[in-house]
């Protein structure tokens, strides 16, 4: 485990709006998730979950408190060096529609190399690496209708891990799936997370919460709640 | 807080070799991979971008194929000869010729060693089948191998003998059938037409060749007399340059350069605004389309955005679009265009238009209309790109609506450009129409700028409409940015088309003006003043035989005390403007009896009658008369080519109304004649447009029978004005096509923008109905807009152009020609043409949208 956390929210608020009519989505929110650490955050839907993960990879601003990730503070970088901050640093697996189906699964998990100018013949190499790592090597030229549901999403963890990305911030991640796909996704995680990458999961299940080595509760915006290695006998 | 993390630093790189190309290469694959996944899209935009590459590479293979340049032209000039010599009759100061004219002289310039053939060329008349005609003529003995390659023959043989003649297919068609032995030249001896011969490359023209000394007798000042020439040894630029000292023209392999093109400024211009123009319409057409893919990948764009894609690659993924399409249908436009070129070379198409070529392909040309189309391509795929990197990568993967807001466009820069090219467009009228032209496309983009800011005012003012109405009109002002390129599209081809009907109904109205027939339209009129007794009864059988059954109406030709032939024809100036009113350019003044008055008239007029009787002229123009006189001027002519000037005279008159004002000046009886010290002759015939229905190959007929069987008759045909009802349905046509591809491409996007309002319209009760018309509002928001904007800035501009482009007449007889806003141009404006598209078009694009769109309730997720 590395000394600095991966990504650290310090304070962190959001506000959508101004005036009276402004909406608080997150408020003085403060969370580190460190390598090798998976993280749960649970709620009330509209307690500023996806908000809270669309801040910690760069998606959106903070109206107020820091972001770091992997050292580099978010608040001042402009635009174009935060999306390559993005596709160095951070993963992002949503609950569906991840992948871009003109692309296979192997093109898919090039694109973040690609677009940071890695030829894609070595981004292929590296893709392959992290495809057989997750499994899926024997599905990496079919394109994602023709794949299930769980392999989409492990093609997208695969994504979110290729080149030197440590940091996974996964929303919903098994919304889309049953039940034993969403474990496998969780135990897949689980696993990165062994490895040696970060990971800040967003979920509603309290079953896959289990899987996290840390759960922090939102309510309107703020941490309502912490709790560390909860719920081991639900794995 | 914890103490500033310093700025990025690390690269996070892995050792791999970074390229740029890279993420442009993967953004070309993931467009090409959208391009065949959504064939429909793509088919719509390759359309639009390849087909205008496709007709326009053809058209200009088509054109150079068929165009015959000197070099591919010389074979059919010179066959196998070293040379041709043609005279060319210049007479040298003393008027005497000095050309050499005899085969001795030319052989002498030639030196030894030479052989020569006559090869002559002129035209003949004959008597055909089909009465009088008249063809290109040529005199070569076409069995001398020198001539070998100038003509094909098809049929029978080559003339062998003094009586013998071939003709082309074109000539054949005009009565010189194989076989036959027309009566040719104006000695009119008997012809066999032995064989059909083609020319190589104008297949449709009518010639008749025979032996040297049997057709051509015309050659009096050495025109068209020539040579083909055998020479010991190949004709170099000297020889060419002193046989031309000898006034011979000369052609032969040495001089048959190719004639390189030559452009001014204004063809230039010429070019580079139809390019403007061209471009600008396939971007504004095709930028929906692109907005619409862009729509419907917002997600992918999204995904992209949250990997790491920068807004400049999210940016460049849409582009990658654009060089994907559009590079794809110009390649398509070339590949097909050059193809169809080809085949049409090799199945000589040509022969449509009586040009047949090798095949040729101006590559220059040809090469930049694919680059412009491809382009067209990339740029209607820049505001899109623009727009998809602006938007809310966090609200689009949530599946919230994006809030990334439309910028209002660039409306200063917008008026300022509008306002310029107005300015400038009625400035240039003075100078060549190109000019007002490229003022008036600097307005149009100005226009285009303005569209945004359209939008907006144009929804502001819906707000009395009814409900359907008002949200498509709302939600297409908040979405600016899609609307405004729709409407700019239609805008621009609803300017330009309404331009060119403006300008070609103000054309049609000056000629019409200008054109003021002094008899009704439709007459013959045949005039022979110039002929004695014996030749005008000819004349007169030849007439009664070609007109068999109609009613001949005599007039008199007018001699002076001299003898000398007169004109007449009536004018006044008018003293407010100084105007010349009457007729400069119509029939002269028809002087006769009582029939004639009633023929001119077209109707019975007892008043006008009496006054005729009394020896009154008759005036079917009020501004001709001035104190009951009107005013003649008369052109006396001493001789057959040169005539006296003008005297001015008055008559008595009276005022009468015509049946067809238009086709009638004034009538002047015989009796009025003494009093102007003029003599009547009856040397005129008129024949009734009830009564007479000639085409126009009998007319022509009919004029070369008189000429060679009476001598100089003039026979004129008072015709309607063609008014090219063709043009105005055609502009229509083009202005819809474009106008509804546009509005169509915007409202299927518009369509999509409004699903989730659609649902909730649903769900409060509105009836499937209602959402249909929301979607046909979109549609007649758009194609109305466009069109009542394109219409509003096309009148102005198609008066001005009309105003460029008077050909002659009104310019000529105003006193100041460049005192355009002094005095107007009759303008005439095309209302139904406006009609339709101001009201009729919008109807159909909203009904089209309306029946075509799917009003099923799709649920929509909605999430905030």
């Amino acid at each position: 485990m590395s000394f600095d956390p991966v990504v650290r929210l310090t304070d962190v608020g959001r506000l959508h709006g101004d005036g009276p009519g402004a909406v608080t989505a997150l408020s003085e929110v403060s969370l580190a998730v460190e390598a090798g650490e998976l993280v749960a955050v649970m709620g009330p839907s509209g307690s500023g979950k996806s908000t809270l993960l669309n801040v910690a990879g760069g998606l959106d601003r903070p109206t107020s408190g820091d972001v770091v990730v992997e050292g580099v503070s978010l608040s001042r970088l402009p635009a174009g060096e935060l999306a390559a901050l993005r596709r160095r640093h951070v993963g992002y697996v949503f609950q569906d529609l991840n992948l871009i189906p003109s692309l296979t699964a192997l093109e898919n998990v090039t694109l973040p190399r690609e677009l940071d100018g890695i030829r894609f013949r070595d981004a292929r190499r590296q893709a392959l690496e992290v495809l057989a790592e997750v499994g899926l090597a024997e599905v990496a030229d079919r394109f994602p209708d023709e794949i299930s549901g769980g392999q989409r999403q492990r093609v997208a963890i695969a994504r979110a891990l290729a080149g030197e990305r440590r940091l996974i911030l996964a929303d919903e991640p098994t919304g889309a799936l049953d039940t034993p796909t969403g474990d496998e996704i969780l135990q897949l995680l689980r696993a990165r997370c062994d490895a040696g990458a970060a990971v800040l999961l967003v979920t509603h299940e309290p079953r896959y919460a289990a899987w996290a080595d840390r759960v922090v509760f939102l309510r309107d915006g703020r941490v309502a709640d912490t709790a560390t290695a909860p719920l081991e006998s639900a794995r | 807080m914890s103490a500033p993390a310093p700025v990025m630093t690390r690269t996070g790189t892995t050792g791999a070799a970074r390229s740029r190309p890279a993420a442009f290469l993967a953004a070309l694959r993931i467009s090409r991979r959208d391009a065949l996944r959504a064939r429909g899209r793509s088919a719509l935009i390759v359309t639009m971008v390849g087909l205008p590459v496709l007709v326009i590479v053809f058209a200009l293979i088509f054109a150079a194929t068929a165009d015959i340049t000197r070099r591919e032209g010389l074979t059919a000039r010179i066959g196998t000869a070293d040379l041709r010599i043609v005279t060319l009759g210049r007479p040298d100061t003393d008027g005497r010729a000095s050309t050499p004219t005899s085969p001795a002289e030319v052989m002498r310039l030639l030196g030894p060693g030479a052989r020569i053939i006559p090869a002559n060329e002129g035209s003949a008349d004959f008597r055909g089948e089909r009465g009088y005609d008249n063809a290109s003529a040529r005199e070569l003995d076409l069995r001398d191998p020198l001539t070998k390659g100038m003509y094909h023959l098809l049929r029978g043989r080559l003339p062998a003998a003094p009586g013998e003649i071939v003709v082309t297919p074109g000539a054949e068609e005009r009565g010189m059938r194989f076989g036959t032995t027309p009566a040719v030249t104006f000695k009119l001896t008997p012809m066999r037409v032995v064989g059909v011969v083609e020319h190589p490359h104008q297949t449709k023209s009518a010639e008749i060749i025979g032996l040297p000394g049997t057709l051509l007798f015309d050659r009096a000042d050495g025109r068209g007399t020539g040579w083909l020439a055998d020479t010991p040894k190949p004709v170099t630029m000297a020889d060419v340059r002193r046989l031309s000292r000898a006034s011979l023209d000369v052609q032969a392999p040495v001089e048959a350069r190719d004639a390189y093109g030559y452009h001014d400024t204004k063809d230039v211009v010429a070019i580079g605004l139809a390019v403007i123009m061209g471009v600008l319409e396939v971007v504004l057409l095709a930028g929906p389309a692109f907005a619409v893919g862009a729509r419907r990948r917002r997600r992918e764009l999204a995904l992209v955005a949250a990997q790491g894609g920068s807004p400049g690659q999210v940016r460049m993924v849409l582009l990658a679009d654009g060089v994907v399409l559009g590079g794809g249908a110009a390649l398509f436009g070339l590949v097909l265009g050059v193809g169809l070129g080809a085949l049409s070379a090799v199945l000589e198409a040509g022969r449509l238009i009586g040009g047949v070529g090798p095949l040729d392909v101006p590559w220059v040309p040809v090469l930049a209309v694919a680059a412009l189309g491809a382009a067209s391509g990339v740029a209607a795929a820049v505001l899109p790109a623009v727009r998809a990197a602006r938007q809310d990568v966090a609200a689009v993967l949530a599946g919230r609506r994006s809030t990334a807001r439309d910028r209002a466009g660039r409306p200063i820069i917008g008026a300022v450009l509008v306002v310029a090219g107005a300015v400038a467009a009625v400035r240039a009228i003075g100078s060549d129409r190109v000019w007002v032209l490229a003022a008036e496309i600097l307005a149009l983009l100005g226009l285009v700028a303005l569209t945004p800011s359209m939008v907006r005012l144009a929804a502001a003012a819906a707000r009395a409409l009814p409900l359907p109405l008002r949200l498509a009109a709302r939600d297409a002002a908040r979405n600016r940015g899609r609307t405004a390129s729709a409407v700019a599209a239609v805008l621009t081809a609803a300017a330009a088309f309404t331009m060119a009907a403006v300008a070609f109904d103000s054309a049609l109205a000056e000629r019409r003006d200008a054109f003021h027939p002094t008899v009704p339209a439709g007459t013959v009129e045949i005039n022979g003043s110039r002929l004695d007794d014996a030749r005008w009864a000819r004349a007169r059988t030849i007439v009664e035989r070609a007109l068999p059954g109609a009613p001949l109406i005599e007039a008199v030709a007018l001699r002076d005390t001299r003898g000398a032939a007169v004109e007449l024809s009536v004018g006044h100036l008018d003293a407010a403007d100084g105007m010349y009113l009457g007729n400069p350019f119509g029939v002269s003044l028809p002087v006769g009896d009582g029939r004639l008055l009633e023929f001119v008239q077209g109707r019975r007029d007892p008043v006008a009658a009496a006054a005729f009787a009394a020896g009154r002229a008759v005036v079917f123009d009020p501004r001709l008369v001035r104190d009951g006189r009107l005013r003649l001027s008369a052109v006396h002519f001493a001789s057959h080519d040169s005539s006296e000037a003008p005297r001015d005279l008055t008559v008595p008159a009276v005022v009468a109304r015509a049946a067809d004002p238009r086709r009638a000046v004034a009538v002047l009886p015989v009796s009025a004649l003494p009093a102007l010290g003029l003599k009547p002759e009856a040397r005129v015939l008129y024949a009734a447009p009830s009564s007479v229905r000639l085409t126009e190959e009998q007319e022509v007929r009919l004029g070369r029978e008189l000429a060679i069987m009476a001598g100089p008759v003039g026979v004129t045909f008072v015709r309607d004005l063609d008014s090219y009802g063709f043009v105005k349905p055609l502009l229509f046509l083009a202005a819809a096509v474009l106008a509804l591809g546009g509005t169509l491409a915007a409202t299927g996007l518009a369509a999509a923008d409004l699903r989730p309002d659609l649902a909730t319209m649903a769900a409060v009760g509105a009836r499937p109905g209602t959402r249909r018309l929301v979607v046909a509002g979109q549609a007649g928001f758009i194609a109305g807009l466009g069109a009542l904007a394109g219409a509003l800035a096309g009148i102005p501009a198609g008066i001005v152009v009309a105003g460029s482009s008077m050909p002659y007449g009104y310019r000529a007889w105003a006193p100041d020609p460049s005192s355009f806003l002094d005095r107007l141009p009759p303008v005439e404006l095309p209302w139904l043409f406006l009609a339709a598209l101001v009201v009729g078009l919008p109807l159909l694009a909203a009904l089209v949208a309306g029946v075509f769109t799917r009003t099923r309730v799709t649920l929509t997720r909605r999430i905030t």
